[in-house]
């Protein structure tokens, strides 16, 4: 369970610029098994809320409660065990395969040396059959497509074995079929894996299409609002778009 | 990521055994040839009245193991720097690295006061000059995001540094001056038998340092961000590579002189060898790689002495520029 208390996400004051203030939440839970979708237009605070939740960026004000702890309380090790990662892009490392960088998703459970146990081998390569990888797994992750590059990121977050995983708009670089193989595959982590799953968009029609729950940050009330099925397409676009 | 992976063991073993013929080799070779018994007895079971077990010892088992120590320590320290700038040109030399420890050499050598005449002296003082620079380096690269811009600000750095030793050089005892031109050819003859230790302990303690690194330094390959969210704490970990980097490079630099390239061309033949990314595997092979190159540029050195007198850094810039040129040709 995953909670927003009265938080504000914004800047922080530094020595040549005021505080900004992006949107203010007030209250706002998930439950696991939740997919996602944080919309909005350009510049209205999608990367500088998951900048916040990630502890990139300070939290201005209010809590993210995580199964009932503080989320500031955690230390590092414990935050990455709650929270993975994917970014919208990917470039590949020379020389890395496609199944070490799924097992680089082990880190936080792997001992100094990254030795894998025999537990966190087969944690792999059940991600990598879930996935679809194993023909990929040892190929070079510089030379997938960015499909496939896309998918065996996914695949480095689900390792990591956390209840919240954060895609910064996984769709952005990728043809349609890609981005609908993608987003279903997403649907199906939430549900079968108990995951609450974030992602933020543009492909509005498609996040009413795969995800269960909508929330957008309006910058004229500078307020996060949520939507939850069915969705009016029309009602989102003319508050937030308009 | 498994460390038990044969594959690679397999190809250490076998550098390794070319590393240790390469040796062999290189102790029959100077200025008359020695058998393979006197180089063994010289070793370990020394007997003074030998002129041949008196050389063994005296001149070319320092010689050689201070290749094999320096080349290893240079290359570790190189794939470190390559990994936490994420830029397969970085190294101790183009950084600027070297050019922070020959700085602090050079006031330590050839100021008045020669506060750090001795031994332990020298090497602090490189270590510091090395850390000095590196923490420089690091400092900038908060700053410059652009992996070019950052070569060349190491470039500038190491431009910087040399002028400040040629003002010195300008008002230094003429005596010390000679000391320091010499020690600048880069040479692995300095080392004394009993200076070996000393090397060996403050070069083992680097490389322990960065065996401990391996896991952060597997996770920096898909940059800082997603590293700290695999749990490792960046900051500490970009302090210790830089430590770890100094420790070696300066060490190095104190008894051997700044010997340029070692440190770039090694790790990137290594990554090409193995063909992998896991650091535990690319250490062992930098460390063996580095050591082969050295010994290498040894043996064409003690053949070629004859004929001419190379220094070590020209013939380590004659096989390092056109890698680096390939390299650049290749990935930029």
């Amino acid at each position: 369970m995953l909670k927003f208390e009265e938080l504000h996400i914004g800047f922080a004051q530094k020595k040549h610029s005021e505080q900004r203030i992006l949107f203010e939440v007030d209250s706002m839970s998930f439950k696991p098994g939740d997919f996602v979708a944080v919309i909005g237009p350009n510049g209205s605070g999608k990367t500088t809320l998951f900048n916040s939740i990630l502890g990139h960026q300070e939290i201005l004000s209010g809590a993210i409660n995580i199964d009932g702890e503080n989320w500031s309380n955690l230390n590092r090790i414990e935050k990455s065990k709650y929270l993975s990662f994917v970014p919208s892009k990917f470039d590949g490392v020379d020389h890395l395969s496609v199944f070490d960088l799924v097992a680089m998703g082990r880190a936080p459970y792997t001992n100094l040396l990254n030795k894998l146990t025999k537990d966190d081998q087969l944690v792999v390569q059940k991600v990598i059959d879930q996935l679809g990888l194993s023909k990929f797994a040892d190929k070079n992750t510089l030379n997938l497509s960015d499909g496939e590059r896309q998918i065996a990121m996914i695949g480095k977050a689900l390792a990591q074995d956390a209840k919240i995983m954060i895609l910064d708009e996984p769709t952005a670089f990728l043809d349609y079929i890609n981005r609908r193989k993608v987003l279903q595959l997403l649907k199906e982590i939430a549900q079968l894996n108990d995951q609450i799953v974030f992602i933020s968009s543009h492909d509005l029609d498609l996040c009413f299409e795969y995800c269960n729950r909508i929330i957008a940050i309006d910058t004229n009330s500078k307020k996060l609002l949520q939507f939850i099925e069915p969705f009016h397409k029309n009602d989102v676009i003319q508050t937030i778009f308009e | 990521m498994n460390i038990l992976n044969k594959k690679y063991w397999k190809l250490s073993l076998l550098l390794l055994a070319l590393l240790l013929g390469l040796i062999i080799i290189d102790l029959t070779l100077g200025s008359f040839h020695v058998g393979f018994l006197d180089i063994f007895n010289g070793i370990f079971n020394y007997d003074s009245t030998s002129t041949a077990e008196l050389t063994v010892r005296v001149f070319r088992f320092p010689r050689v193991i201070t290749a094999v120590l320096a080349g290893g320590a240079l290359s570790v320290a190189g794939l470190l720097m390559q990994t936490l700038f994420q830029n397969p040109l970085a190294g101790p030399y183009v950084l600027g690295i070297n050019s922070g420890s020959s700085l602090l050499v050079a006031i330590s050598t050839m100021s008045s006061f020669y506060i750090f005449g001795s031994d332990f002296g020298i090497v602090t003082a490189a270590i510091i000059g090395a850390l000095g620079a590196g923490l420089f380096i690091l400092f900038c690269s908060v700053f410059v995001k652009n992996k070019v811009s950052l070569l060349l600000v190491g470039i500038m750095f190491g431009s910087f540094a040399g002028a400040l030793v040629s003002v010195l050089q300008a008002y230094a005892d003429p005596n010390n001056l000679k000391t320091f031109m010499l020690w600048s050819f880069g040479s692995l003859q300095g080392v004394e038998f009993n200076q070996l230790g000393v090397l060996a302990f403050v070069i083992t303690l680097g490389a322990v340092l960065s065996i401990v690194l391996v896991k952060p330094l597997n996770l920096l390959l898909l940059g800082e961000k997603s590293a700290s969210l695999l749990g490792i704490n960046v900051k500490t970990i970009r302090f210790l590579i830089i430590l770890a980097t100094s420790i070696l490079t300066g060490v190095v630099t104190a008894f051997c002189g700044p010997i340029a390239f070692v440190g770039l061309v090694v790790p990137n033949m290594i990554k090409m060898i193995y063909k992998t990314t896991n650091h535990y595997h690319l250490l062992v092979g930098s460390l063996i790689g580095g050591a082969m190159l050295i010994v290498v540029c040894d043996i064409a050195m003690q053949l070629l002495a004859p004929f001419v007198s190379l220094p070590l850094n020209a013939l380590t810039a004659l096989i390092g520029a056109p890698v680096v040129m390939w390299i650049i040709m290749k990935k930029f």
